[in-house]
């Protein structure tokens, strides 16, 4: 697996031993590089890029699909 | 609300939002004290609208009491709804917070409805409803993390944390200071971030995708929830978010009238909360060279607002500030191990 710079460390992704940590960089890279709404020149805030994270996810631990989170 | 203000609403948001992929999120007080012919309803005008290309996605976030056998077997069928819940912990700790009007506990129905849930996922499979819950710390669960976590964990529930804050008509004494909240986090973050277990916790899930992308990934952090969300109270008025609803000073309309939400949305007002997070990063602004800017932008501009600014930051600042560096230390130490075993 080719190595990428994550918060100035180079690493293999499939390196990172921690499930949860490793998720979370699955998570930051894809909604750069393979987010199917990261052509959308709106798409700049989070609530969205969330969502399509959620739908889009296959290939990790991601079941949740939270709300917003303000309210209670 | 009425189902002439639901087709208003509804029709006027899909409008402004302009092809833009839209959730709507059915809250309260408790949103299923509205019987199922509105959810029917709901279902019909999103399909109504989906036929006319728009992306449509229906949420309700409920206290877990009022879900029945028929609105299960409504959300299997129609599938784009999804239940979110509320559950404070363990059956003593949630049933001192949330109990019902006779006084008798709600765990025992949330948890029922959970399995509930569970049992509807297993049977159809390929059908998602969701039961993760937002469980709020204060008072009286605040003492015990370590068994509120073991709770959420020997239930595989996965849930989203957020602080009791005093609004509104509020007068109970629940309320935690954000020192103790931040501690709280810190302790609770502890507990999880290295047990194999994976059940999801946010806002932690959330914190460690923002430090790593550098972008906010809630609401309380995305520079100013009025550029992404609305708020439509029972009676058609507009508000910033679900939290100001009641509030006139907030109310910026009413979707009952022509054009309401555009006029709303393009008010001074509304343009005013929208800038909130520029201006907390300005020059001289409370936020201006914070390291964390990025990923909080000044946090949630209610909670701002009760105590007593709604363009200052959130009081919660120190207790993000000192959350992030703790989740930050985990992630480089985690990188950096990465990295040594190339």
């Amino acid at each position: 697996m080719e190595e990428t710079l994550i918060l100035g460390h180079a690493i293999s992704i499939d390196k990172i031993e921690n499930i949860k940590i490793r998720h979370a960089v699955l998570r930051s890279i894809k909604s750069c590089s393979s987010c199917v709404f990261s052509d959308n020149p709106g798409h700049t805030d989070h609530s969205d890029t969330c969502d399509a994270h959620s739908d889009n996810h296959t290939d990790h631990t991601d079941n949740s699909d939270y709300h917003c989170g303000t309210y209670d | 609300m009425s189902m002439s203000t639901l087709h208003n609403a509804m029709n006027q948001v899909v409008n402004y939002a302009k092809g833009r992929r839209i959730t709507f999120i059915w809250h309260g007080g408790e949103p299923l004290l509205l019987d199922l012919k509105f959810y029917q309803e709901v279902a019909e005008v999103s399909r109504t609208l989906r036929d006319r290309g728009h992306s449509i996605r229906n949420a309700i976030q409920t206290n877990g009491t009022l879900v029945t056998d028929a609105l299960l077997d409504f959300i299997t069928k129609e599938r784009d709804f999804r239940l979110g819940l509320s559950l404070d912990g363990p059956e003593v700790v949630n049933d001192f917070s949330r109990p019902k009007a006779d006084g008798s506990g709600s765990f025992k129905q949330i948890l029922q409805t959970i399995t509930a849930i569970r049992e509807r996922e297993a049977r159809a499979q390929d059908v998602s409803i969701g039961s993760g819950v937002i469980c709020i710390i204060g008072r009286h669960n605040i003492k015990h993390l370590d068994a509120l976590y073991d709770f959420f964990k020997s239930h595989q529930i996965n849930f989203k944390v957020n602080p009791l804050v005093m609004a509104g008509r509020a007068t109970c004494s629940l309320a935690v200071t954000p020192m103790e909240y931040g501690e709280a986090m810190c302790r609770l973050f502890d507990l999880w971030i290295d047990d194999p277990n994976t059940i999801r916790i946010d806002p932690f899930q959330e914190i460690m995708t923002s430090l790593i992308s550098g972008t906010p990934s809630s609401c309380n952090f995305s520079d100013s929830c009025a550029k992404t969300f609305v708020s439509i109270g029972p009676l058609g008025d507009i508000y910033p978010c679900g939290r100001f609803d009641g509030m006139s000073e907030f109310r910026l309309g009413n979707v009952n009238d022509p054009d309401g939400l555009k006029m709303a949305l393009s008010s001074p007002e509304h343009a005013k909360l929208g800038s909130r997070g520029k201006f907390l990063s300005g020059g001289g602004g409370s936020c201006s060279g914070c390291q964390y800017l990025p990923i909080c932008n000044g946090g949630c501009m209610h909670i701002a607002h009760i105590s007593g600014d709604v363009m200052g930051k959130d009081p919660f600042c120190a207790m993000y500030k000192s959350l992030y560096g703790h989740i930050s230390k985990k992630l480089h130490a985690a990188l950096a191990k990465a990295e040594n075993i190339q």
